[in-house]
């Protein structure tokens, strides 16, 4: 049984670094790009609350790291509706770019790419409920056992789930004339 | 199950690649702690279901809950690997005495806590700055020490509510003097933020944690 550090304990520099990893992984480029000034300010957050804990109260890193997660999705939400702001008024504003495709990307390629994309969350919605659970979390990149877990659902029953999500995922993709 | 192998993969990708292109801002925001709370398991299982039913149709709770996953597993890893240095703490300590001694070290550092959740081999920006110590405003200096020679330092300084009051880049001496205009709104016995950012000549960027410092 390992103790959950406290705030006293945690590094602060480990946090920014395990956040840094997270933006880098999951956003797109032109937000990751600032994941400097997204991490510095959802760090400060923690170190915000920690600095104003009264007596020699601590918290639990866990709670800690909730909270720096929690300033990460408001400040890359921020950060996107500033975008789209100045999208709007003015594309060639102050901002980062818009995302043009690298010079060896294919365009006709990156549109059906696109439009696959799109088909797939459409699709996604039509599945059953507790199909669509399992398949996205998959397609999130949950094993099934990690799935099984999460839903709280048998491994066998998760596999079954994922299998026939999935095929009903093709179907509806091949119905809209769409292959991944 | 049949596998659906590289089609699977193809799958995945076009669907991440749809999330990032349309996490727009509309919608409702992703609700950070309900996504924390399922990730980490602390939800019960029916509350889950249904968080992860809206991750499935809303991309932008869908960029929330990997950013969790994220961050949750690179805590969990680290917590799983500080767990097995303690309750192996006498082979870590015999391992680090091999190590050591072989490099000639001295014995005294053998006796240097296990590693745990703060990384100790690392070596970091070091402060040259008192954090104690309340510092008149007209005369902030923020010091560090020198990474290398040749290194350059960015330098961001923000008040105790996350404004950035001052902020300097490519420094090429390891000091920075806060003008102190930009301190106006710092009461006396209140506190800045500060952290480097120095390049390294190789390219590689080294950041310091956050500092404090009191004016007065």
């Amino acid at each position: 049984m390992v103790a959950e550090p406290t705030g006293e304990d945690l590094d602060f520099a480990q946090l920014r670094s395990v956040l840094s990893r997270a933006v880098s992984r999951v956003c797109p480029p032109w937000l990751s790009d600032r994941k400097d000034d997204l991490v510095q300010a959802a760090t400060l957050r923690v170190m915000d609350l920690w600095s104003r804990r009264e007596g020699n109260a601590t918290f639990a890193s866990s709670y800690l790291y909730k909270v720096a997660y929690s300033a990460l999705v408001d400040e890359i939400r921020r950060v996107r509706r500033r975008r789209e702001v100045a999208l709007e008024s003015d594309p060639e504003e102050d901002g980062p770019p818009r995302e043009f495709p690298a010079a060896s990307d294919d365009p006709e390629r990156r549109a059906m790419s696109r439009e696959v994309g799109r088909g797939i969350q459409s699709c996604l919605e039509s599945l059953l409920p507790e199909r669509r659970q399992a398949v996205a979390l998959h397609l999130l990149g949950h094993s099934v056992q990690d799935a099984a877990r999460i839903l709280d659902f048998p491994f066998k029953r998760t596999e079954n789930l994922v299998y026939r999500g999935l095929a009903d995922l093709r179907k509806c993709l091949d119905g809209k004339g769409l292959r991944p | 199950m049949t596998d659906f192998g590289n089609d699977l993969e193809r799958l995945r990708a076009r669907y991440v690649e749809s999330l990032r292109d349309s996490t727009t801002s509309t919608g409702d925001a992703p609700d950070a702690e309900l996504i924390w709370e399922a990730v980490s398991g602390a939800l019960p299982s029916e509350e889950r279901r249904l968080v992860v039913d809206r991750v499935a149709v809303d991309p932008a709770w869908a960029e929330a809950w990997r950013l969790a996953s994220e961050i949750h597993g690179a805590v969990a890893s680290q917590r799983a690997s500080a767990g097995f240095w303690q309750s192996h703490r006498y082979l870590a300590a015999a391992a680090s005495l091999a190590i050591l001694v072989g490099a000639g070290i001295l014995a005294r550092e053998v006796l240097a806590p296990a590693p745990g959740y703060r990384d100790p081999g690392r070596v970091g920006i070091e402060s040259l700055v008192p954090e104690n110590e309340a510092i008149p405003r007209e005369d902030l200096v923020l010091r560090w020490r020198p990474v290398e020679a040749g290194a350059r330092y960015d330098v961001t300084v923000t008040t105790e509510s996350l404004q950035v009051v001052s902020r300097a880049r490519d420094l090429e001496a390891p000091e920075y003097r806060v003008p102190v205009e930009s301190l106006s709104g710092i009461p006396s016995g209140g506190k800045v933020y500060w952290q480097v950012t120095a390049r390294r000549s190789g390219g590689v960027d080294d950041r310091s944690r956050t500092f404090v410092a009191t004016i007065r």
